[in-house]
């Protein structure tokens, strides 16, 4: 028998259940009645006391809504908002980026996933059979591809001008495939077959010419699209991808059993180079060429506020998170700003993509900020339900939100929003 | 269409992959009929709604996971014991951890979780959730869910083991 992981044994026997018992729907219809003949028989007092129970909490729940006027700290460099609460909705600061109605079904009447977009007009979505093209302004579907060439879902679904690229597993198999085909549609075409121990990260990055990625043994690999070769460039020896053109090289801080900080970066193509300087009271560091994101150590946060005080001004008053204060900077280590409070320590990452980065923010309400620090642009999803950079595996990344309900598997339920994070300048 | 013709297709066209997520859910094809009933009678009585403001099967799917859970405590309610509460485990490796072994014996490590654990890792790896995702299906925190996992992920792998070390003897 082959060795699998969790996620393969849970899907073997998902796809081994039987068919359900028949006669389900007479079975669900009897027990809506039954329930609905209760509940009239529980009466009129069940009915005051909820009427009450609701109009109380309506009202002692009611929101105060004030027009209150974007603040931002009128300081040279990046940029922040003076505070999370009151940050103007997605849709007005990026609506390029902002999908109003994404597809929720393909044309086969499966659930659809949007993957990426393919030109202004025209989104990439697949559905587990198929890629497809979705115009959305005539809200149709044009076949692009069918079969990924394996029976897991396509994973690291790249677009590049000419090719989408994406790879796929096979339950079982201990490697997995690279495919291409081209962006306008056409057959797919292998480009390489690995050993799963090679596949560390999922943030993948393509070219027209090829593919690179984290290997597992240390370096960033890169495997031609026209004749499969796979290499580890010997620039690229220690470094790590980070779904964008941009590899880096990262490290601990000095005299700490943990955390990360970027070193440099390195322009997988070009070879461009970027030096990064983390201040002595950094605990984590992550960059992207334009700005970096950190965070400060609990312990010594007051002392560099204070001296720091000038440079944070009042966006950082009382903003003491656990773990430390979270920061941005330039790659220089200049510039250093506070982020306003936020409500752990795991509320901030940093989101990368080809135009530069973005920071991802959950406030203590659940809500989505996010922040472009170079452009000074926000927005807000304004609403706790649905969260995160989820499929982040594939590109680019995006941002699920809107309905009572979060957005399962990637997919999109009827009025769900979708953020495209490469769209959001 | 009429509300209920259009429960009765969407009942049709669902019912096969709602019972699939409820019998990796619950582990057995009883339990996978009965949470799958249970929650689209719920669902049935709120379709108009639903419809109009989410997804129906995400809907049915989050009410399943909650009634496969909370059937569990109700089942378990008087062996319940004063208990530490559930503390956030940093680990960022979590979510890259393979279980490896053939799928029978990772299935029936699964069986040996309890429900909430089981849910978590079905969100995590089937569902492919993250964990704020899973947290706000389950109503709980996205530390709870870390602990979860890691509790559930470490049940796993000390199955695993036991069954080897037996197997070798």
């Amino acid at each position: 028998m082959s060795d699998v992981n969790v996620r393969e044994a849970l899907e073997t026997y998902a796809g081994a259940a039987s068919a359900p018992p028949p006669g389900l729907l007479e079975r669900v219809e009897a027990g809506y009645h039954r329930r609905r003949r209760r509940r009239r028989t529980g009466g009129a007092a069940i009915a005051v006391v909820l009427v009450a129970v609701t109009l109380g909490a309506a009202i002692g729940a009611w929101p105060v809504r004030r027009a209150v006027p974007d603040q931002t700290v009128g300081q040279p460099g990046l940029q922040l908002p003076a505070s999370f609460d009151k940050v103007p909705p997605m849709a007005s600061v990026w609506p390029q980026a902002v999908i109003e109605e994404p597809p929720v079904t393909s044309p086969l009447g499966r659930p659809a996933r949007t993957v990426g977009r393919l030109d202004a007009d025209h989104l990439l979505v697949e559905d587990r059979v198929s890629f497809y093209a979705y115009d959305q302004r005539a809200r149709t579907f044009r076949v692009l591809v069918t079969g990924f060439g394996g029976n897991d879902p396509a994973n690291e679904v790249l677009i590049t001008p000419h090719w989408l690229v994406w790879q796929v597993r096979n339950h079982g198999e201990d490697f997995f495939s690279v495919y291409r085909a081209p962006v306008t549609g056409g057959e797919r075409q292998l480009v390489i077959k690995v050993r799963t121990s090679y596949l560390l990260a999922r943030d993948w990055y393509a070219t027209d010419d090829a593919v690179f990625w984290s290997a597992r043994t240390g370096g960033v690999t890169r495997v031609s699209l026209s004749d499969g070769s796979m290499t580890t460039p010997a620039a690229f020896q220690r470094l790590g991808t980070h779904g964008t053109a941009w590899a880096e090289l990262t490290g601990r801080p000095a005299g700490r059993s943990s955390g990360t900080v970027s070193l440099l970066l390195r322009h997988l193509v070009t070879g461009e180079q970027r030096t990064i300087t983390a201040l002595p009271d950094t605990v984590s560091l992550r960059c992207v060429p334009t700005f970096c994101l950190g965070r400060t150590d609990a312990d010594r946060s007051s002392a560099s506020s204070a001296s720091s005080a000038s440079s944070a001004s009042s966006v950082s008053a009382g903003a003491k998170p656990e773990g430390g204060r979270w920061f941005v900077q330039q790659l220089d280590g200049s510039g250093r700003r506070a982020l306003p409070p936020m409500p752990d320590r795991e509320s901030a990452q940093l989101v990368t993509t080809d135009a530069g980065g973005l920071i991802l923010v959950t406030t203590a309400r659940g809500e989505q900020v996010v922040v472009n620090p170079v452009t000074g642009r926000w927005g807000s999803t304004r609403t706790a339900s649905g969260f995160g950079p989820s499929c982040a595996n594939y590109s680019p990344p995006a941002l699920r939100w809107g309905g009572d309900k979060p957005p399962v598997n990637c997919r999109t339920g009827q009025g769900t929003r979708l953020m495209l994070f490469a769209d959001a300048g | 269409m009429t509300e209920e013709q259009a429960f009765a297709d969407f009942v049709r066209h669902r019912t096969a992959a709602l019972y699939r997520y409820g019998y990796i859910l619950s582990g057995n094809h009883h339990d996978a009929d009965d949470l799958v009933q249970d929650a689209l009678i719920r669902l049935r009585g709120h379709w108009a709604r639903v419809v109009r403001r989410d997804d129906p099967t995400g809907y049915v799917r989050t009410t399943m996971t909650r009634l496969h859970v909370s059937a569990w405590r109700r089942r378990r309610r008087e062996w319940l014991t004063a208990s530490v509460p559930d503390a956030a485990v940093p680990d960022p490796d979590l979510a890259k951890v393979d279980i490896t072994g053939n799928a029978e014996q990772v299935w029936s490590a699964l069986a040996t979780l309890p429900p909430r654990q089981r849910a978590v890792l079905v969100l995590r790896f089937y569902e492919r959730l993250t964990d704020q995702e899973i947290a706000t299906t389950l109503g709980v925190s996205s530390a709870t869910i870390r602990s979860q996992a890691k509790r559930g992920l470490d049940k796993l792998r000390a199955a695993k083991f036991s069954d080897l070390s037996e197997a070798l003897r």
